[in-house]
């Protein structure tokens, strides 16, 4: 089910991921709101989780503690709200420890959940607080558009090339003017 | 009163080109026109401040994309794309150096005509060669915002442009350099580059293309463009733009686009394939953009625009999904738009312009937009410039919170601008907006075009 537009392009620049952050539904203001980037950032991620890693709710608002077991044992390292040093130990203590945490207790440690690096293809993270062991289980971050033209297929699944038929329509009407152009010439 | 100063500060008159691209004039020679005002140095900041309470207007006067007032109703005349917009013709620089900017001393009948060639007239190219560039730096005060108010982008735009032309195939482009950062979605739809913050290389058009027909008034062109609807207007974040999706900074889409210029009719159909400078695929948007306009005499034109666009994933819109509780795009989202607009010269010095869009997208309820913009241009390459919007993008039917403006409430909002171009190829602007639930913001630009 759809709920209530979260951003608008009238107000583009502020972007999405700070929308996300700051202000969605015009609710009070959330949680921790630099968390998400936070951990991006550190870990490092290759893009911004939701929140639903550390909490039950996809909109945190201030003073929700975070339930997840995944915050649960960066609490049980230091993490406190609303202090991003705070969260920066915490998952230097635990997801990039030299013993790396696996809270799911699954084959795969959080950091590896995290970065990707063993996601199936066509995802790019692993919940961390879902056991792996009967399949993968879900992606944490929300679809991002990614930017450049090295973005153009970074998601491999099938889709319809309506491009092939534009540039096939501009080649016919390429060769339709040269060909113009020709019997032009021979008639004169 | 304005006639007494401007005799006072020894304003004297010039002939000046006129234009009707649908007569085929195209050459840069200058060909006689109304006389226009100019202006000597010393009176310029006394005329500016006098200029905001004069309430008569002069005879004549020049503009910008409002030279619908120099019966310039076509855009093909003086730009490479034939809906208007960046890379200029030859005979579009020297019309810009003749009427566009302000003249200090008068011409003389026997002057040496303008160069129309790139950079400041240093060289100019063959005629099959068009060359350009864009530079704009910014400066934007908010009073309100916390720390400081002031910030300064030095490079908002840097571009380059060009068009090589063989027989009646054409391709071009352009290639600049533009700042990405995240939580601002300028610049970015056009990066090459994959930087997510900091410098990139921007493409914002490139295509192929072919003239067809006897008189050439067709023209086929497929690559990334300008999207064909409304008002073709430098404000690229009105808000008709901006909820369009339509603005010349960095909305051009991939496609194929057929263009039709007469001269009583011009129009052009573009078939969206989708940006594919975005990715993944899902983001991109796909259907068609379309405008129609008529041209009644010399100073009057309106149209009708068109466009319908689905995206798997939207852009921008973000929604809740219950079943996974999650923050997601907005998916399947099919966004309409279809308006009208109008330009109208009621005299040299004033140019009257507007455009009204319907709205629709799947999930939220009907809306609109539109703008109203007065061009007032005392003396030439000096502009005053009234803009009013008004918008109301629709809320989502499910949706549970209030109605705000922009979202289920009208939205208002008001510019007043001041646009000079003082030397060749060269342009300062100043805008003041006052966007109801916005910080009131303060724009200036400094503009040079090779």
């Amino acid at each position: 089910m759809l709920y209530p537009a979260l951003s608008a392009r009238s107000s583009r620049s502020t972007g999405f991921l700070l929308a996300v952050a700051l202000g969605l539904l015009a609710s009070p203001s959330l949680a921790s709101p630099t968390y998400p980037t936070v951990v991006k950032n550190t870990v490092p991620m290759s893009c911004t989780p939701d929140c639903t890693i550390c909490h039950q709710e996809p909109q945190p608002t201030s003073g929700v503690t975070a339930t997840q077991p995944f915050a649960i044992q960066l609490r049980e390292n230091g993490l406190v709200a609303l202090d991003d040093d705070s969260l920066i130990a915490a998952l230097q203590a635990t997801v990039l420890s030299a013993t790396p945490s696996n809270v799911d207790q699954d084959m795969y440690s959080d950091a590896v959940e995290l970065n990707g690096s063993m996601a199936p293809q066509g995802q790019l993270t692993t919940n961390p607080n879902v056991s792996d062991a009967s399949g993968p289980s879900a992606n944490v971050c929300p679809p991002e558009p990614l930017y450049g033209c090295g973005a153009a297929h970074v998601t491999p699944r099938p889709h319809v090339h309506t491009e092939l038929i534009l540039l096939g329509l501009l080649a016919f009407g390429v060769g339709l003017g040269i060909w113009r152009r020709a019997a032009q010439r021979r008639s004169s | 009163m304005f006639q007494a100063m401007n005799t006072n500060r020894r304003v004297r008159e010039i002939a000046l080109p006129q234009g009707d691209a649908a007569r085929g004039e195209h050459s840069p020679r200058g060909r006689s026109g109304r006389g226009r005002v100019i202006l000597s140095w010393p009176g310029l900041a006394l005329l500016m401040f006098a200029f905001t309470v004069v309430s008569t207007w002069s005879g004549e006067a020049s503009a910008y994309t409002w030279m619908i007032r120099h019966s310039y109703s076509a855009c093909s005349t003086c730009h490479a794309d034939p809906s208007g917009g960046e890379l200029l013709t030859q005979y579009g620089r020297v019309t810009a150096d003749m009427i566009l900017r302000m003249q200090y001393a008068k011409r003389k009948p026997d002057a040496k005509e303008p160069s129309p060639g790139v950079l400041w007239g240093l060289w100019t190219p063959p005629d099959a060669l068009l060359l350009g560039g864009s530079y704009r730096n910014l400066s934007v005060i908010r009073p309100s915002q916390a720390g400081s108010p002031y910030t300064f982008i030095p490079v908002m735009q840097g571009d380059l442009y060009g068009q090589l032309r063989l027989g009646i195939f054409r391709m071009g482009g352009s290639v600049g350099i533009g700042r990405s950062r995240p939580g601002s979605t300028n610049g970015r739809l056009a990066q090459v580059t994959t930087n997510q913050d900091g410098y990139n290389l921007v493409s914002r058009s490139h295509y192929i293309g072919v003239d067809l027909g006897k008189e050439k008034k067709w023209m086929l062109r497929g690559g990334r463009l300008n999207q064909p609807f409304g008002l073709r207007i430098p404000e690229h974040n009105a808000w008709v733009r901006e909820a369009t999706r339509t603005d010349r900074e960095s909305d051009q889409q991939h496609g194929l686009a057929l263009s039709y210029v007469s001269e009583k009719l011009r129009g052009e159909f573009m078939a969206i394939a989708g940006n594919y400078q975005v990715g993944p695929d899902a983001f991109r948007e796909r259907g068609y953009s379309m405008f129609l306009e008529g041209i009644a005499g010399t100073s009057f034109a309106s149209g009708v625009s068109s466009k319908v666009t689905y995206a798997e994933y939207d852009l921008y819109e973000r929604t809740i999904n219950e079943s996974t509780n999650s923050i997601e795009p907005e998916s399947d989202t099919l966004r309409q738009a279809h308006g009208i607009f109008g330009r109208w010269a009621p005299a040299k010095s004033l140019v009257m312009m507007a455009e009204v869009d319907a709205l629709f997208r799947v999930n939220a309820d009907a809306g609109y937009v539109a703008f109203g913009q007065v061009d007032y241009e005392p003396v030439v390459g000096l502009h005053f410039i009234l803009t009013g919007e008004l918008q109301d993008q629709g809320r989502y039917v499910t949706s549970t919170t209030p109605a705000e403006p922009g979202r289920g409430n009208p939205q208002f909002g008001g510019w007043l601008s001041v646009d000079w171009f003082f030397f060749k190829q060269m342009e300062m602007r100043v805008d003041a907006m006052l966007r109801q639930d916005e910080p009131f913001t303060m724009l200036a630009q400094l503009h040079l075009y090779l």
